[in-house]
C-alpha cells in the first residue's frame, strides 16, 4: 500500500519540485562553493555499484525510504561515490584521493559495497551500510552537514554524530570535524540545520575527507520490530535535485 | 496551485499513513526487578519517568556519573563516557514502515536476521528488539584498532547481558 504512497509522493515532488526535464537540474543554477564545474548532474541507477569488484548491490530498488529529506550537504556540488575503490582508495586506482576524477558525476551508489561488516539488505548479507559522499573540493573542514530532517541529536562521539528525525528514522554522521560541531547532545534541530564541518576525522584512524552518511529505519515484522540501514541513494537523488533547484 | 494543493494533501495522507508507534509488552514487576528499581539513582528515575517503554541499561552502570540521557515520550537514548570510549544505549517505540510494505526479495533477507553483534565503522553495535519495542547498543572508541572493546564483541557482549530494566512509565 505504501509504495502507493511513495507513487503518489513522486507524482507530487515531480509536479512540485523536480524539473520537467532532468537536464535542467544544472549547477549553474545552484549556489557553488568552491567547485566551478559546470557538468550537469547524473547519476548511475541505485544498486549499481561502481567498480563492479567493489560488490553488489540492491540494482532496481528505487524504493525512496526517506521521503523529502534535506541533501545532508549544505551547499551542491557533491559526490557520491566509493572512497575504498575511487582513485587513491585502498582497492582504488593507484593516484591522490584529492584527484579530480574523484570529484565528477555520475553519482554511483555504494550502500552494499564489499565490507565485512553485517546488512540484511544487501545481496552478499555483508556491505557499507550507508553511503559516502565527497564534498564540492577535496579541502578539509570547508563544508558543513545539515541536518536531513527535524529531530533531536540523539549522541555525539569520537567521530560520530546520530541524529533522530522526528519520523523516528536514524541518521548517522561520519569523520565530521569535532571542533566544529555545531550541535550538542539532546540539542532540537531544525531540517537544514548546520551539524559540523565534513573532515576526516575517525579517531586515531585514518579515513579520507568525506561524510558517511547512513539511515536506520525500525521496520515492523508481525508486530516484532526490526532496525535496519535501509539504501539511502534514491532518497538522496530526490533530495540533491531539489537541491540543485534550490528547493532543499 | 490546485495540483499544488492536491499533492501537499496525498503527501500528508501518505506520511500520516507511514510507520507508527510500537505496543509495549510490559515484563511483569517481581521482586528481582524491584530490588533493580530501588537501586536505581532517584535523579536517574526521575529523568526517565517520562519515557513510555522499559529503559534499560547495564546493570554495573546503574551509578555511573557519567552520563548523558536523552528523553522523548517514545524514546531514549543513554551515553555513558568510559576513558577512551562511549557506550550508547538506545530505545525506541516508533516504527517506519511494514514488512508488507517493503519487496517479496527484501521480506525474505529481513525475516532471516537475528539479533547480531554487528562492527560498523570501527563501532560494534548490537540492535535487538525486547518486550515488544526496539533497541541499540553500540560502542565507539577513540582507538578503533586498538582498543579491544571496539575490535572484539566481547566487551559489548557483557553489557548487553546485563541489562536490566532501570525505569520507563508502563
Ligand atoms: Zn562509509
Amino acid at each position: 500500500m505504501r509504495h502507493y504512497g511513495t507513487i503518489f509522493l513522486l507524482i507530487f515532488l515531480s509536479a512540485c519540485t523536480q524539473p520537467k526535464d532532468n537536464d535542467d537540474a544544472d549547477l549553474k543554477q545552484t549556489p557553488i562553493h568552491g567547485n566551478t564545474s559546470t557538468k550537469r548532474f547524473s547519476f548511475t541507477p541505485s544498486g549499481l555499484l561502481s567498480p563492479a569488484s567493489s560488490g553488489r548491490g540492491r540494482f532496481g530498488d528505487n524504493f525512496i525510504y526517506a521521503p523529502y529529506i534535506r541533501f545532508p550537504i549544505e551547499h551542491a556540488p557533491a559526490y557520491i561515490n566509493s572512497q575504498v575503490y575511487g582513485i587513491g582508495g585502498m582497492y582504488g586506482k593507484a593516484g591522490n584521493l584529492c584527484d579530480r576524477r574523484n570529484y565528477q558525476y555520475p553519482w554511483h551508489d555504494n550502500f552494499c559495497e564489499k565490507r565485512g561488516w553485517g546488512m540484511p539488505l544487501c545481496p552478499s548479507g555483508t556491505g557499507h551500510q550507508g553511503v559516502d559522499i565527497r564534498t564540492a573540493t577535496c579541502a578539509k573542514k570547508r563544508y558543513y552537514a545539515v541536518a536531513v530532517e527535524s529531530g533531536r541529536i540523539s549522541y555525539i562521539g569520537k567521530y560520530t554524530v546520530t541524529l533522530r528525525g522526528n519520523s523516528g528514522r536514524k541518521y548517522r554522521y561520519l569523520h565530521l570535524d569535532s571542533n566544529s560541531l555545531q550541535v550538542s547532545r539532546g540539542q532540537r534541530v531544525k531540517r537544514g540545520q548546520r551539524i559540523g564541518l565534513v573532515s576526516d576525522n575517525m579517531g586515531n584512524t585514518k579515513t579520507s575527507i568525506h561524510l558517511h552518511f547512513d539511515m536506520k529505519q525500525t521496520i515492523a515484522i508481525d508486530g516484532i520490530p526490526k532496525q535496519v540501514y535501509v539504501p539511502p541513494y534514491s532518497s538522496l537523488v530526490d533530495a540533491y535535485i531539489r537541491l540543485l533547484k534550490g528547493r532543499p | 496551485m490546485q495540483k499544488m494543493f492536491i499533492g501537499l494533501v496525498l503527501w500528508v495522507v501518505m506520511l500520516s499513513a507511514e510507520g507508527g508507534i510500537l505496543s509495549v509488552k510490559w515484563p511483569k514487576k517481581n521482586s528481582v526487578q524491584q530490588k533493580i528499581e530501588q537501586e536505581t539513582p532517584s535523579a536517574l528515575q526521575k529523568k526517565i519517568e517520562e519515557v513510555t517503554l522499559p529503559v534499560l541499561l547495564p546493570k554495573s552502570y546503574l551509578r555511573n556519573q557519567k552520563m548523558s540521557i536523552v528523553v522523548e515520550k517514545n524514546y531514549y537514548a543513554i551515553t555513558i563516557f568510559f576513558k577512551g570510549a562511549n557506550l550508547m544505549i538506545s530505545g525506541d517505540r516508533s516504527y517506519q514502515l511494514e514488512i508488507r510494505d517493503i519487496d517479496m526479495k527484501s521480506q525474505k533477507m529481513l525475516k532471516r536476521v537475528k539479533q547480531e553483534f554487528v562492527h560498523s565503522e570501527g563501532m560494534i553495535i548490537a540492535d535487538f528488539s525486547r518486550y515488544g519495542v526496539s533497541y541499540s547498543m553500540q560502542v565507539e572508541c577513540d582507538r578503533i584498532e586498538e582498543d579491544k572493546r571496539c575490535v572484539k564483541d566481547e566487551f559489548l557482549r557483557k553489557l548487553y547481558r546485563e541489562l536490566v530494566i532501570v525505569g520507563g512509565k508502563r
